[in-house]
């Protein structure tokens, strides 16, 4: 059987958002309205190659009254478990005590006993029915004190459920960091040793995990990064002015399109973090309105740099049958001579072929052009922006549903805190990004920066 | 199934990359066994392109199984690190990185481009065979057929059972073309040689090759269903959010009894229960019910209006559901903390407002006095 840990308590002390926040899956509804759990929902969570589950259950709302019908027969130590067997299987108690009935099931199926309560809440012996009834089921347990509003009565708590459980942990689902995961996991280990060895397997896997997000987060980041510091929209005309008409036009499609490439980067990021249902409000990406420029260009499409550079190829390779032709006696002045001829002919004439016809076909014209993004600081404010996100997933626990608020750290700060070395290569990169040029393993290059605000105090 | 942009632009360049290393297989192979006038072509060259290259791919393939940690693919792996290919296929292959498939990619595509071009090498072969008269000789200075035979016999081991493919030393001796007299004999068939090159092809290139590939494929495949998961679709669960309900506005008048009898359904001490009730008119009977009383049978009996005194941070029980069913009255929620009270959490005002509505014969009652 795989590692198995019910999730049971009163109602409303914060059982789903336990549950959300191990699982990392915000479908989890977390509700301040008590009885949004009513059955009980199994979620399986897959590290790596191992995997336990959680089980979300109703909270207990009759426990007097089940502990009183367990009472009837005064069973002694030994029995205890059959009378709960008898609770489940009978027809009435299924009508009368629902909840109960569904949170026993898959306790007494063999799941390990996790009892959660609040520790912002005074201690009183309303709980001790509940915790009367699940030792009576003799599976390992252990009680999570969940702070929800503060910790002021959470050595109270502990005294208490020290009476009843061997492992007693403090674990704000909300607040949690993955340390106080890993913690919590290691915990997991301990109350029932059959498990251990698969929930230390777990938690290595988890490790990685953790580790493999923060690498894919720079894959995305870096993405990003080399599609919006190269991205422009160009609409070949024939006259200038058809070109300068097409400014607004182009540049609403570029700025609409650079801001959702940022958003769409954002989204996956989010998906990556298994942030599904999260609301994000994000912040504009702001662009300068001065990307519009236009250009001549010639036949087949070619700016004049690109025609000459054709060209040149073209007399170089001429010049060049000709040297072969008299097999080399000429010292490669064909092609030399051919290259220049083509090239110098190609980058004068050009405006002449630019206003030429063929058959009734243009073979110049104008081109209309937003972007690329040439300012030094854009890759910085882009990369600034996803850091922000990444930072606050990074640590956001999924029983957490406030919307997430987008902003922008700053980069050339969080620059300082690298190594000289990994500082250099990030500086370099981010400039050639700035100039259009493809930077060769990005990503590696960003993941100091992104492994050092993993680890930044919040 | 509908491929991804990426996995599409991957597709697209592997399949172009293998159509041109089959080509290559092709035209080696055919450039090799291009003839003199006289048909003859050079065994030595063969046998280092059907035995010794496969070989040296085979050791690769081994290696690659059995090291760790850093990608074993070097040569796919410097090829696509080549700054000539397009920018879509270099984003592909980031995606691949970030996903954790490059490596199974890389492996999947070296088998593929091995096994293309000894697909092209085998084809070129058999196309040359079949329409052509070919006469493999072999040349030497410092090689004879002694030092020669022992490594083609090792060579030919794993196919002993086709004894027409088995080297033979005369043969091996009679195809030796000497400088000054052509070949030892003449009367030797010395297309004979084409079933070992075949068979070594078969056995170190082409079969090991397509289970590699094969392989390779089912391990990529097993990538894909993860990074699929990864990204999969949710599906809805059971306990879903509740529906809001619609509270209708509470009456901030205190409720005037006549008679009434108070319960309390939380631990109290005797003077906060005093400072509680004190603004009511004095109650007929106060009731000890719920966990830490013992008066709920007789509270229940009762049939006055009762004031249930509730703790205002625990969400209303089924068990406190079960109590009022039998009467009628007010639930008033307190908190407090030690001696003083405190003012009512919104939310847990919520909880205690929705249950009291689902009540009939209770109303909720905050005394703004006691916050």
């Amino acid at each position: 059987m795989i590692p198995c840990f019910a999730v049971v308590g009163h109602p409303n002390k914060g059982k789903s958002s336990i549950v959300s926040t191990l699982a990392r899956d915000d479908r989890v509804a977390v509700s301040m309205q008590s009885g949004t759990t009513h059955v009980a929902e199994y979620f399986t969570i897959e590290i790596g190659l191992e995997q336990y589950q959680l089980v979300d259950t109703p909270g207990f709302q009759r426990a007097r009254k089940v502990l009183a019908w367990l009472n009837q027969t005064k069973p002694n130590a030994d029995q205890r478990r059959c009378c709960i067997e008898a609770l489940i299987s009978d027809p009435q108690c299924n009508e009368l005590f629902k909840d109960e009935i569904e949170l026993l099931k898959p306790i007494m199926a063999g799941a390990a006993i996790l009892y959660v309560v609040d520790g912002s809440r005074p201690y009183s012996a309303e709980y001790e029915a509940e915790m009367e009834i699940l030792r009576w089921t003799g599976q390992p347990s252990m009680a999570l004190i969940n702070p929800i509003m503060g910790e002021e009565h959470v050595a109270s708590w502990q005294l208490a459920l020290g009476q009843y459980f061997s492992v007693v942990r403090v674990f704000n689902a909300v607040m949690a960091k993955r340390e106080q995961h890993i913690d919590l996991l290691q915990a997991f280990g301990a109350i029932h040793p059959p498990w251990s060895h698969a929930i230390t397997t777990l938690i290595n896997a988890f490790k990685g995990d953790v580790i493999k997000q923060t690498v894919q987060s720079c894959f995305i980041a870096a993405q990003l990064l080399e599609t919006l510091t190269t991205h422009q929209i160009s609409q070949k005309v024939l006259t200038k002015g058809q070109a300068s008409s097409l400014k607004h036009l182009l540049e609403q499609q570029f700025f609409q399109s650079m801001r959702q490439q940022e958003l769409s980067a954002h989204d996956e990021l989010q998906r990556l973090y298994h942030h599904h249902y999260l609301t994000r409000n994000n912040q504009e990406l702001s662009l300068p309105d001065d990307l519009f420029d236009t250009d001549k260009w010639y036949g087949w499409g070619l700016d004049r740099k690109q025609l000459a550079s054709v060209a040149g190829l073209a007399g170089a390779a001429a010049g060049g049958a000709l040297d072969l032709a008299v097999a080399g006696h000429s010292f490669m002045l064909g092609a030399i001579g051919g290259g220049v001829i083509g090239s110098g002919t190609a980058w004068f004439g050009a405006d002449s072929l630019a206003t030429s016809k063929l058959k009734g076909l243009p073979l110049g014209g104008y081109e209309a052009r937003v972007g690329p993004m040439r300012n030094k600081n854009f890759p910085y404010v882009l990369l600034g922006r996803f850091l922000y996100s990444y930072q606050l997933l990074h640590r956001r626990n999924h029983a957490q549903r406030d919307s997430l608020e987008a902003g922008e750290l700053c980069v050339s700060d969080l620059i300082e805190t690298l190594s000289s070395s990994d500082k250099r290569a990030l500086v370099i990169a981010l400039d050639r990004l700035s100039r259009q040029k493809s930077v060769k393993q990005l990503p590696d290059i960003l993941l100091p920066l992104f492994n050092n605000i993993a680890d930044m105090p919040a | 199934m509908k491929l991804s942009v990426e996995q599409s632009v991957i597709s697209h360049y592997s399949k172009s990359l293998c159509t041109l290393v089959f080509l290559l297989g092709a035209v080696s192979c055919g450039a090799i066994i291009s003839a003199d006038e006289l048909g003859r072509v050079n065994l030595v060259h063969y046998l280092l392109l059907f035995c010794l290259l496969p070989l040296i791919g085979l050791l690769f393939m081994v290696f690659g199984l059995f090291s760790r940690g850093a990608s074993p693919h070097y040569i796919t792996n410097g090829l696509i690190a080549v700054p000539l290919w397009p920018k879509s296929w270099r984003i592909a292959l980031q995606t691949l990185k970030r996903e954790g498939r490059l490596v199974s990619w890389l492996a999947l595509v070296s088998h593929r481009i091995a096994l293309s071009f000894s697909l092209g090498s085998v084809i070129a072969l058999l196309f040359v065979l079949l329409f052509s008269d070919v006469a493999f000789v072999w040349r030497s200075t410092l090689l004879s057929a002694d030092h020669i035979y022992p490594l083609l016999k090792t060579l030919a081991w794993p196919w002993q059972f086709y004894e027409q493919a088995q080297p033979s030393k005369a043969l091996l001796i009679a195809s030796q073309e000497l400088r000054y007299g052509g070949s030892s004999n003449n009367a030797v068939d010395f297309g004979n040689w084409w079933r070992f090159l075949l068979m070594a092809q078969l056995t170190y290139a082409l079969i090991p090759r397509m289970i590699a590939c094969l392989w390779a494929n089912v391990v990529f495949g097993a990538t894909e269903t993860d990074a699929v998961k990864s990204t999969g679709e949710r599906i809805p669960l059971v306990n879903r959010m509740p529906v809001k309900v619609e509270l209708v506005p509470l009456d901030s008048a205190r409720p005037q009894f006549k008679e009434y009898n108070v319960v309390c359904w939380l631990s109290l001490t005797d003077e906060m229960l005093a400072r509680a009730i004190a603004p009511f008119e004095p109650p007929t009977a106060i009731y000890q019910a719920g966990f830490h009383g013992h008066d709920e049978e007789k509270a229940l009996g009762d049939p006055l209006p009762q004031l249930v005194l509730v703790a205002a941070w625990e969400p209303p029980l089924g068990e406190l559901s079960d109590f009022l069913t039998a009467g009628t009255g007010v639930i008033m929620p307190l908190e407090f903390n030690g001696n003083n009270w405190r003012p009512i959490a919104s939310h847990h005002l919520d909880e205690w407002h929705r249950f009291t509505q689902s009540h009939s014969g209770w109303r909720l009652f905050i005394d703004e006095e006691l916050t």
